[in-house]
């Protein structure tokens, strides 16, 4: 593997500027082969599965040896659930540059290279940094105008009018771009901001709004309807099956409708040592820990009598300790929070049906400050202190596609996407009521336009982003404006936020490689009794810092427990003591398990095995001297 | 002005011609076309042996087409019945028809093929069949789990055993898959049961004096009293794995009933759950082919044992899923189908058995908006035809075994040798009773359910032209008016489908060269005609997200301007479309 001095490429220098479009998914497949090319003894591909249309999943495989990677511990990182969030990939290939060719000399968090295969030792590091090949080909302009829609593409009857993706978005003016349409109307619920006429906000309880705001397109059926069926397709991540929504157009018909969400689940499946998936998007744990289960009904045939809608608190208290290594992964800080897990997610399966840990990274969320607005910095911090304000499953609800006439509004629309990060500071913005000066500018963080985007646009990138409002004659509305933010502009991170957080999720997907549970013997005791009988006694201990399996994933039987059985040599029996002992779950950091066997038939000088058989830690074998 | 409805024309005179066909002999006396036995059950290879000869013997009304491939590799027959002389099958509604997703739930396998070849034995004899099979098509899928059939026959086994598929399975979780199954102690074929002679007083069962075939169990206050002094152990086996436990690890260990994405739950909640939705290639093929065919309308997945017809839902969670307009179709079906089967109820999964968590029927019926039944074939009653015999049941199962049986399917109790236990005593019944019936009885019950699908298929919906009329509405516009009924019981989109979206809305289009429509819409008023539901967009498109009721009808009507010939379509997934044709 590349020593510390092969530094071959930047990461920098890989980020593509916003108005340069998003890097195509297929760029990111050339970084993987290159990545692959040079460091061959330790990276490879493996393509999990293909989309409808035949693109590749791919993933890279970080492994030393030949072992099967099925027997293997470690991590699996996936990027791009949702195609339009391009930078999240660029973050997990940029992270795998930095492990392989070194932080290289522009990596912000300036740390020294790690020696990989020491780190790495026999676990592997899979990483998937396009999980919605469709989504990102479509977002980076493969099929025309660029557009926000998350997802897959397969063709469906949205609004279940009989005709398939027969109204989608229109580049009316040409420029490449899905926008907006601001269309003057007595009815709409949007009013231009005052203080910026570039951004909206929603009208409050005592105005009448001024505009509707629609995505760019025209009623191409005639059914009264903007955008309401235009090949959006399914959301990867909401396909997963726990917390699966049924009968939403953009959920898929049942769980793993998709091929790319299956494929993900039957490769974790088949890898049941990938203990943690860490899933870069949309939702977070890492920042802040995920919601406590409300309610637990334990008991029944498998364990539980329902599914949970949270996390057991153990597990939390776990997820505690991965959130440390998060902090400590890098200097400064990363705080950008968010719910989660979602349900119908990856995440969410990962934890309540595959006993993982589900570790969240939310890269990056649009700015909802004014620029240099300390005040309200100060009180982020302090509401984001506080816990339990986390509201689930909140992308699964802001579907914009009920197939109602409403379908193309922004408030039904991707504006709610947005909006998980922000339930604190719904909050903040009621606290700061009383103190507001009523001219102080505002932002509505629901708005596809948002006051404070357009400030931050302005003063970090020259305002880019931003599509001027552009009069247009629209055939079936009369006079209009077309434009708005680039339509993934508050989804997708923006490459500074990537290259900050490279040498972070480097340095932390090694540290939760480290923080795995690691078996072993202690307090062994072999007790000679006379007449060839020997009992035998030890403990079974977890020293690593997590535990051998997450609460829930052991108590609903979905983690395989440990098994431990003695190998005897021909004419010792055993007298006293199971045949095997099924260990379920070992704290971290001392956790053990008594085992006690009583031996016959012992010769001094026999030598037993104790073998240790499990999922989640290397296997373990110890060999005795009978005394 | 005038009128027909194409799509009938070709089925009127089928019934013409069948009007000619001589007086049909009585079944009882009629020389079959493709004689079959049905008073025997047959293994994987005999039912897909079955099927060659139906498809073979009536090639051009059924095909033969096999539809994906067990885990063990068996294909997966599917037989498809359909006259293709009066339409095509897209154009047709549908009957499914499966049986054998439990491996031992042996005899759905043949009630499906019993209805397959009724429908076309008897098709161009008895009208009620004749129009059946030219208004319809049947999906007939025999075997879901031919796996596990094919191993119930093969290998010892109980009534109950082989209802997983085989794909090997850690039941409990030690690392080895299907290590401990049950084992054939004496090699005889068959699993039995165990029981163990111990000291006077330490058992839990004596020996009931006037049949010591029978085993009284005995309370625990009572056991030194009445010096019990047998234990028994379930289920022929011994602990293969040295776990200290028993048959706990057998082949498989899972229930395809159990892994349809209709409120599914994963297996920490429901038994035998499977990873996902579809996990298993049995379940993955039958999901394909049933969602990529929206035309049908009627389900029936037949299983044993217990004398039931049953619907969903499988959880109390779930009843929003069957509005009261769906439940009357059910009872409607069920009532009557209560006479066909004697024996037989028509009951409530969730409500009447037990809570079932991604069941096929609820998937059919909550997520497709299909009208489902799961039959449960074959009832204990039926032994003794209800009558009162003075006997308890176990005495009535051992009184029919010594004597209609003559002792074929019971085993008595004798010694074997037990690696774990010493001697014990295995006996019990075998293998082909209890859940299924004795040859002498099966005809029956397939015929019966077979009766009780037809039934079902006779209820899938269908259209006519109640009236057409045009009217003038002044200022050189028209109203036209258009009532349609639905004749039968099953709507043309279950109130489910209209609730969760399901499907797609039927679509009521109306065209002509010269036509201009200004409005359209449901609801017409009989009297009023400036009184109806008009739409905002797309008036000469309406969609019925409701569909047409059983036995009810819809109303439409439009604005036009214009003149001369125009056609009204009614383009619906569940029904034969219907096409009427006017002029201005």
């Amino acid at each position: 593997m590349a020593g510390p001095g092969t530094v071959a490429l930047s990461g920098a220098l890989l980020f593509v500027t916003l108005l340069a479009g998003p890097a195509h998914p297929d760029d990111l497949a050339d970084r993987m082969d290159g990545l692959v090319a040079r460091h061959p003894d330790v990276a490879s591909v493996e393509v999990l599965g293909s989309s409808a249309s035949g693109k590749e999943l791919r993933a890279l495989v970080l492994a030393l040896g030949e072992r099967p990677l099925a027997e293997r511990q470690g991590l699996l990182v996936v990027a791009g659930l949702d195609g339009r969030r391009h930078s999240d990939g660029e973050l997990v290939l940029a992270a795998a540059e930095w492990l392989l060719d070194g932080p290289g000399d522009d990596a912000a968090s300036g740390s020294d290279a790690v020696d990989l295969a020491q780190r790495l030792g026999d676990k592997i590091l899979v990483l998937v940094p396009v999980a919605d090949p469709e989504g990102a080909a479509a977002t980076s302009g493969e099929f025309g105008a660029i557009r926000a829609l998350p997802g897959n593409r397969r063709p469906d009857d949205a609004d279940r009018d009989g005709r398939i993706d027969e109204d989608g978005p229109n580049d009316l003016d040409g420029d490449g771009l899905i926008t907006w349409m601001r269309v003057p109307d007595g009815a709409g619920e949007w009013l231009i901001d005052e203080h910026d006429p570039r951004a909206l906000r929603k009208a409050e309880d005592d105005e009448r709004g001024t505009h509707r705001l629609l995505r760019e397109g025209l009623d191409d059926d005639g059914d009264g309807a903007f955008d309401e069926d235009g090949g959006e397709g399914v959301q990867i991540d909401r396909n997963f099956a726990h917390g699966f929504k049924e009968h939403t157009a953009t959920g898929g018909t049942h769980p793993l409708s998709e091929p790319e969400t299956k494929a993900l689940v039957d490769f974790l499946l088949g890898h049941p040592g990938l203990t943690s998936v860490v899933v870069v998007g949309e939702d977070d744990t890492l920042v802040s820990a995920p919601s406590k289960a409300r309610s637990v009904d334990r008991g029944g045939f498998g364990g539980f009598r329902d599914p949970l809608d949270g996390l057991l608190e153990d597990d939390i208290e776990s997820l505690a300790i991965i959130t440390e290594l998060f902090e400590q992964a890098a200097d400064g800080k990363h705080d950008v929070k968010s719910s989660g897990p979602a349900d119908g997610s990856l995440l969410a399966w990962a934890y309540h049906q595959a006993g993982r840990w589900p570790l969240g990274l939310r890269t990056w969320a649009p700015p909802e400050d004014f620029p240099g607005d300390d005040k309200k910095d100060d009180d982020k911090k302090d509401d984001d202190k506080k816990d339990g304000d986390k509201k689930d499953g909140d992308g699964g609800e802001s579907d914009s596609d009920e197939g109602d006439a409403d379908a193309g509004d922004a408030d039904a629309g991707d504006a709610d996407d947005e909006g998980d990060a922000d339930e604190g500071d719904e909050s903040d913005a009621d606290g700061d009521e009383e103190t507001e000066d009523a001219d102080e500018p505002t932002s509505d963080p629901e708005s596809p336009v948002p006051a404070a985007v357009l400030a931050w646009l302005d003063a970090e990138r020259d305002g880019e982003g931003f599509v001027p409002w552009k009069a247009y004659d629209h055939p079936d509305l009369g006079p209009i404006e077309i434009g708005g933010l680039h339509p993934t502009l508050l989804v997708d991170p923006p490459s500074e936020a990537v290259e900050a957080l490279t040498g972070r999720l480097a340095a932390f997907l090694l540290a939760v490689l480290d923080a795995g549970p690691v078996l072993a013997f202690e307090d062994v005791e072999l007790t000679p009794h006379g007449n060839g009988l020997v009992t035998v006694e030890l403990a079974l201990v977890n020293t690593g810092r997590l535990p051998t399996a997450p609460r829930f994933g052991a108590d609903a039987r979905i983690v395989r427990p440990a098994r431990v059985s003695l190998q005897l040599p021909a004419g010792v029996q055993r007298v006293g003591g199971p045949a095997q002992i099924l260990v379920n779950r070992l704290e971290g950091l001392g956790g053990r398990r008594e085992l006690r066997w009583v031996l016959s038939g012992v010769t001094k000088g026999a030598s037993i095995t104790v073998i240790v058989d499990t999922d989640t830690t290397a296997d373990l074998e110890l060999e005795l001297t009978l005394p | 002005m005038s009128h027909h409805r194409r799509n009938t024309s070709a089925l009127l005179a089928v019934l013409m011609l069948g009007s000619l066909v001589p007086a049909t002999l009585a079944q009882s006396t009629r020389e079959h076309r493709l004689p079959i036995s049905w008073s025997r059950f047959y293994d994987y290879d005999g039912i897909v042996d079955l099927c060659r000869q139906i498809a073979g013997e009536w090639p051009e009304l059924c095909r033969l087409e096999f539809i994906g491939t067990s885990h063990e590799g068996r294909a997966l027959p599917l037989l498809t019945i359909s006259n293709p002389a009066t339409g095509s099958e897209a154009s047709k509604p549908a009957m499914w028809i499966d049986g054998n997703v439990h491996g031992n739930e042996v005899q759905g396998s043949e009630a499906a093929l019993y209805t397959a070849w009724l429908l076309l034995e008897r098709n161009g004899e008895l009208d009620a069949i004749t129009s059946l099979v030219d208004e319809a098509v049947f999906y007939i899928f025999p075997m879901v789990n031919p796996d596990g059939r094919q191993f119930w026959f093969d290998a010892p086994n109980t009534a109950s055993s082989s209802r997983s598929g085989k794909r090997p399975f850690d039941n409990d979780r030690d690392g080895r898959v299907d290590e401990d199954g049950p084992d054939d102690l004496d090699g005889d074929g068959e699993l039995l049961r165990m029981r163990k002679r111990v000291e006077v007083g330490t058992g839990d069962y004596i020996l009931d004096p006037d049949d010591p075939r029978i085993m009284v169990r005995v309370s625990r206050e009572d056991r030194v009293k009445l010096g019990a002094d047998w234990v028994m152990f379930g289920g022929e086996g011994y602990d293969n794995d040295g776990d200290g436990r028993v048959n706990e690890d057998g082949p498989g260990g899972y229930d395809m009933n159990r892994n349809w994405p209709a409120g599914w739950m994963p297996r920490y909640v429901q038994y035998g759950a499977g990873d996902y939705p579809f996990s298993f290639p049995e379940t993955a093929a039958v999901g394909s082919f049933i969602s990529q065919h929206p035309n049908i309308a009627a389900v029936q997945s037949f299983h044993n044992s217990g004398g039931m017809m049953l619907r969903g839902p499988g959880t109390d969670s779930r009843t929003d899923y069957y509005p009261s307009a769906d439940r009357s179709v059910y009872r409607a079906i069920g009532e009557d189908g209560e006479r066909i089967l004697p024996f037989y109820d028509y009951l409530v999964i969730y409500d009447d058995l037990y809570e079932v968590h991604g069941g096929f029927v609820d998937w059919t019926a909550e997520t497709l908006g299909i009208i489902s039944f799961t039959n449960e074939l074959w009832a204990g009653d039926q032994y003794f035809g209800g009558s009162d015999t003075d006997l308890d049941r176990n005495q009535q199962r051992l009184f029919f075994d010594d004597h209609l049986m003559f002792g074929e399917t019971w085993v008595d109790w004798h010694e074997v040798p037990h690696p774990d236990y010493g001697t014990v005593e295995v006996g019990g019944y075998r293998k082909m009773t209890g859940r299924t019936p004795p040859a002498f009885m099966i005809e029956e019950m397939l015929h019966r359910n077979a009766a009780f699908c037809i039934f079902h298929a006779q209820q899938m919906p269908k259209l006519e032209l109640v009236s057409l009329d045009v009217a003038d509405a002044g200022g050189g516009a028209s109203y036209i008016t258009v009532e349609i009924r639905n004749t039968r019981w099953i709507p043309t989109r279950t109130a489910v489908s209209a609730l969760k979206g399901v499907g797609r809305p039927d679509i009521v289009t109306i065209a002509g060269d010269d036509l201009v429509v200004v409005a359209g819409g449901t609801g017409a008023s009989r009297f009023d005609l400036a009184s109806f539901n008009a739409v905002e967009h797309e008036p000469e498109r309406l969609k019925l997200d409701g569909g047409i009721p059983g036995h009810g009808s819809i109303r439409l009507r439009w604005v036009v301007a214009g003149s001369g010939p125009f056609t009204v379509t009614i383009d619906a997934e569940k029904v034969v479309d219907l096409v009427v044709e006017g002029v201005l």
